[in-house]
């Protein structure tokens, strides 16, 4: 085509445009000869934050032929959502496709495709109409003292172990601690504040209450301590024993240390008498917590790994499951790993986008979250995988909206349901799915928080389930929620 | 409650104006504002962002009663209203905002005191109370030559407190201890924290050996500046500096040099910077360039330009040091008595590195580690020559402004 011809061509384009004709719900036209259909997927209804069942198709022509090869950009125009890709290409019958994850926003939510590379490019806008999520209701909201306020809760047997930080541990009865407690109303047992040594502060981060099936004791409870550090470089605290024989008066017995490094999240292997516990830079560490706990338990250690290396490593959480030990590290992955010597077996570098956060195991699946910003990609994705004999491989992603961070996941105890907690922007709270297949969470509730849930936690109670969500400062406190309208 | 601390604060500023006119004594007063488009490339995240805002808009006062035995000195900020989402600073931090500067509180400086000599002066000793300074560091930005605050404002000075002030004067040498609430302003509207005061403390030695000429020696230790309960780490600070305005060949000169160092928790966090810069009048232009190197927190943020406050722990997520070259011009268009219009543009190249671990990447943030900025406006001053806040009693003596007849040919 010659240069007039080109010209001739963006000129009819813009007397096109000029009269209001390039864009319309069903097709439109630009440059002189292309055009962009709707061939699918438009006039949905869903509920905000879903990923819409059916992608949007459209296709390209030229002069009324299909239009092969031609990068179609989309775009969200009304709403917060995301398309995934964001950029196709049309194949051999010029047809293109995205998905589309709602924002928050209730109402028309909008996605526009344009040929990509055209002066007057044509383009077609996608309306989907948005329902309201129902929000599962929040039966407490119990204030915890303002000193960094609550950063994760351990519940079992109806009692509740609330990690808040400078406060210590506030020991809770939510329906099985003898003192009337329920979740509507929990019942404070009693608040025991950590030993500040070797740090200034007790930091008290996380809790596992042990029940040992040899001594059958409920003796120990094993706290995080999470000191001052920068992540992927260092970090401090130690692992703080403490024996909550009586829960009325618990007293703190042993500690153990990892020197240039900070506890996070543990997981048990109470059979075995094994606490496994993450340790951001130094990994994870396998200690022996058979027998009577007292004292430095530096002999205790069992294994450790640092399965990215060294500067590669920031192990946010760990869980056995199937017979492995799953690690969940910030930098380098997700990581299987063996349970007695530690040394990896599969996994490892598979999430190079994103940091990684939280993870939970459930039968032959895997969810893991994401955080913060990693080379401008936010962690606002949960991540599915698949377990197989060579290691976690990765088979899809749910994207929520609005938030910086998936800081906490769980699945609850019949497998149904996906719980995560969000962080860092206007879509701040609690995420509920079902996973009626396990790699397609769907979102089935939502609570928001605006200052954002730290963590959650999922537990049954008298019957029920709930979920146990960290409310972070200003206002910090234990937000407890019913789920049982979301069990089928 | 922060409306009745806001009230409190302006009722006694009101009552000491009302005071000092009633006596007859010496008052003073001034008032100032700064228009000004800022365009900053790359800005967080990535792109180009330019905005235009009215930043520094004050309004204060100083006078005195009981024949000058008791001064007072007060100073109204605005900012709350005109920047209430903060001034596009690259490298600025500090409550809770991040390349963004914080706006400061409505009552920015209520502060009174008294004075006492002996000996012919030779001795001074001086208290004074109120919101305001404490004893540490160099002057508020507000009062220096670039329109762009410092990356280590929250390095170099401590504002907005509710503070106890002693001094000791022996002929050049003044010596000053402060009491007062470490915790920061939440918003503009924030009083300081009364339940915290006495928690942190501060001590000044500053010396002047000739006319207009001064050094400073200072440390603090500030409890939990970002948590308003109080419960949090301590931040270990120290500040040196000298600062020269004077007659230099004729034209009044201006020159400033510090280094700042801030520990925290302990020492698991250290963060250094080093300032200098420099004015002088070339007819009714007045030049100046800032030099600074500063060590900056980086935190997980809630968007672009902001973080958490207060924090829900005390990760880092790395620490860049801001090497900024600021080159300014302010030409006195028009002057009037005590008035003076002063169309201004100022530019900084800046470079962002990182220094140790940790997975902040400023690619991540900003796509590239250089930044530029421009800013251009007017600055528009009422009765401001030579006011530089968070000096009070005897060290308002020494405050070394060049007099106003020198500063136009």
């Amino acid at each position: 085509m010659t240069r007039w011809g080109r010209y001739l061509r963006s000129a009819t384009g813009l007397l096109i445009a000029s009269v209001g004709c390039v864009t319309s719900p069903q097709g439109g036209a630009g440059d002189s000869g292309f055009a962009l259909t709707i061939v699918g997927g438009d006039h949905q209804v869903a509920q905000m934050g879903q990923r819409l069942p059916q992608s949007y198709i459209v296709r390209a022509t030229l002069d009324g032929d299909p239009l092969p090869n031609r990068e179609i950009t989309w775009t969200v125009a009304v709403g917060s959502g995301s398309v995934d890709p964001v950029t196709s290409v049309t194949d051999q019958d010029g047809l293109a496709e995205t998905t589309h994850t709602l924002g928050l926003e209730v109402g028309a939510q909008e996605v526009r495709a344009t040929i990509a590379d055209l002066a007057q490019p044509p383009q077609v806008t996608f309306v989907t109409q948005v329902e309201l999520l129902p929000a599962p209701p929040r039966v407490v909201s119990l204030p915890i003292p303002a000193n960094y306020g609550i950063h994760d809760t351990f519940v079992r047997d109806g009692v509740a172990f609330v990690s808040a930080w400078n406060s210590g541990i506030i020991i809770l009865d939510v329906g099985g601690g003898g003192r009337g407690g329920t979740p509507e109303a929990p019942v404070h047992i009693s608040t025991i504040v950590t030993e500040a040594a070797p740090l200034q502060t007790p930091s008290a981060h996380n809790a596992w209450w042990f029940h040992n099936p040899v001594s059958n004791e409920r003796r120990y409870l094993f706290v995080g301590q999470e000191g001052p550090g920068t992540i992927g470089a260092n970090s401090s605290g130690d692992i703080h024993v403490l024996d909550v024989s009586d829960l009325e008066n618990p007293v703190e017995v042993a500690f153990f240390t990892v020197p240039g490094a900070g506890a996070h999240n543990f997981w048990m292997d109470e059979a075995r008498q094994v606490l496994y516990a993450a340790f951001y830079n130094g990994g994870v560490v396998a200690l022996d917590v058979s027998g009577v706990l007292a004292g430095d338990l530096a002999d205790r250690l069992l294994a450790q790994t640092i399965p990215g290396g060294q500067g590669s490593t920031a192990v946010w959480g760990v869980m056995l499951a199937g017979g492995s030990l799953y690690a969940s590290d910030m930098i380098s992955g997700l990581w299987r790993l063996d349970p007695v010597s530690l040394v990896p077996t599969g996994g490892g570098f598979n999430v190079p986008e994103r940091f990684g956060s939280d993870l939970w195991i459930a039968g032959s699946y895997a969810y893991t979250g994401t955080w913060g910003n990693r080379e401008g990609t936010l962690g606002n994705a949960i991540k599915i995988w698949e377990l197989g004999e060579a290691g976690p491989a990765l088979v899809d992603s749910v994207l929520i909206p609005g938030i910086r961070t998936v800081s906490d996941l769980q699945v609850s105890p019949d497998g149904r349901l996906l719980i995560a907690s969000a962080e860092g922007a206007e879509g701040s709270g609690i995420y509920v799915y079902r996973l009626s297949e396990p790699t397609k969470p769907q979102l089935a509730g939502l609570a928001l928080v605006g200052t954002g849930i730290h963590t959650v936690t999922l537990a049954e109670v008298m019957g029920k389930l709930y979920a146990f969500g960290a409310k972070n400062p200003a206002a910090p406190a234990l937000e407890i929620y019913d789920l049982s309208g979301f069990v089928p | 409650m922060i409306t009745t601390r806001l009230v409190l604060l302006s009722w006694t500023a009101t009552v000491l104006l009302v005071q000092s006119v009633a006596s007859q004594t010496t008052v003073g007063w001034m008032a100032g504002a700064i228009a000004v488009s800022t365009t900053v490339d790359p800005i967080p995240e990535g792109g180009r962002l330019t905005e235009w805002r009215v930043v520094q808009p004050i309004v204060g006062g100083h006078g005195g009663f009981l024949d000058g035995r008791i001064w007072w000195k007060a100073m109204l900020n605005f900012e709350g209203v005109t920047i209430p989402s903060g001034e596009l600073t690259p490298g600025g931090f500090g409550e809770g905002f991040v390349d963004r500067r914080h706006p400061h509180t409505y009552a920015h400086e209520v502060m009174v005191g008294t004075t006492a000599e002996w000996d012919g002066g030779t001795w001074v000793a001086g208290l004074a109370a109120g919101k305001g300074f404490p004893a540490f560091g160099s002057d508020d930005p507000m009062g220096r030559d670039p329109v762009r605050f410092p990356v280590n404002h929250h390095w170099a000075q401590v504002l907005e407190r509710l503070v106890i002030l002693g001094q000791l004067r022996y002929r050049q040498a003044v010596i000053e201890g402060s009491l007062f609430n470490g915790d920061e302003p939440e918003s503009p509207a924030d009083g300081p924290g009364l339940d915290r005061f006495g928690d942190s403390w501060s001590l000044r030695l500053s010396l002047f050996p000739i006319d207009g000429v001064e050094f400073q020696a200072s440390g603090a230790r500030i409890l939990a500046p970002e948590h308003p309960e109080g419960d949090g780490h301590y931040q270990e600070m120290v500040s040196v500096g000298g600062r020269l305005e004077r007659l230099i060949g004729g034209r009044p000169s201006y020159l400033m040099a510090e280094w700042a160092r801030t520990s925290e928790a302990d020492g698991a966090f250290t963060f250094y910077s080093f300032l200098g810069e420099s004015a002088t009048h070339l007819g009714r232009h007045r030049l100046y360039y800032r030099f600074e190197r500063t060590d900056r927190p980086e935190e997980e943020r809630l968007s672009a330009f902001r973080t958490p406050r207060p924090p829900v722990d005390d990760h880092l997520i790395g620490t860049t040091r801001w090497t900024i070259h600021t080159l300014g011009n302010r030409f006195a268009a028009w002057r009037h008595q005590n008035t003076v219009v002063e169309p201004f543009v100022e530019g900084s190249l800046i470079h962002v590195g990182k220094i140790g671990e940790g997975v902040f990447s400023t690619r991540d943030y900003y796509s590239r580690d250089r930044i530029w900025s421009l800013s251009w406006g007017v600055r528009i001053g009422i009765g401001m020559m030579g006011h530089r806040m968070g000096r009070y009693g005897s060290l308002t003596r020494s405050a070394g402004s060049v007099p106003e007849e020198h500063i136009h040919d």
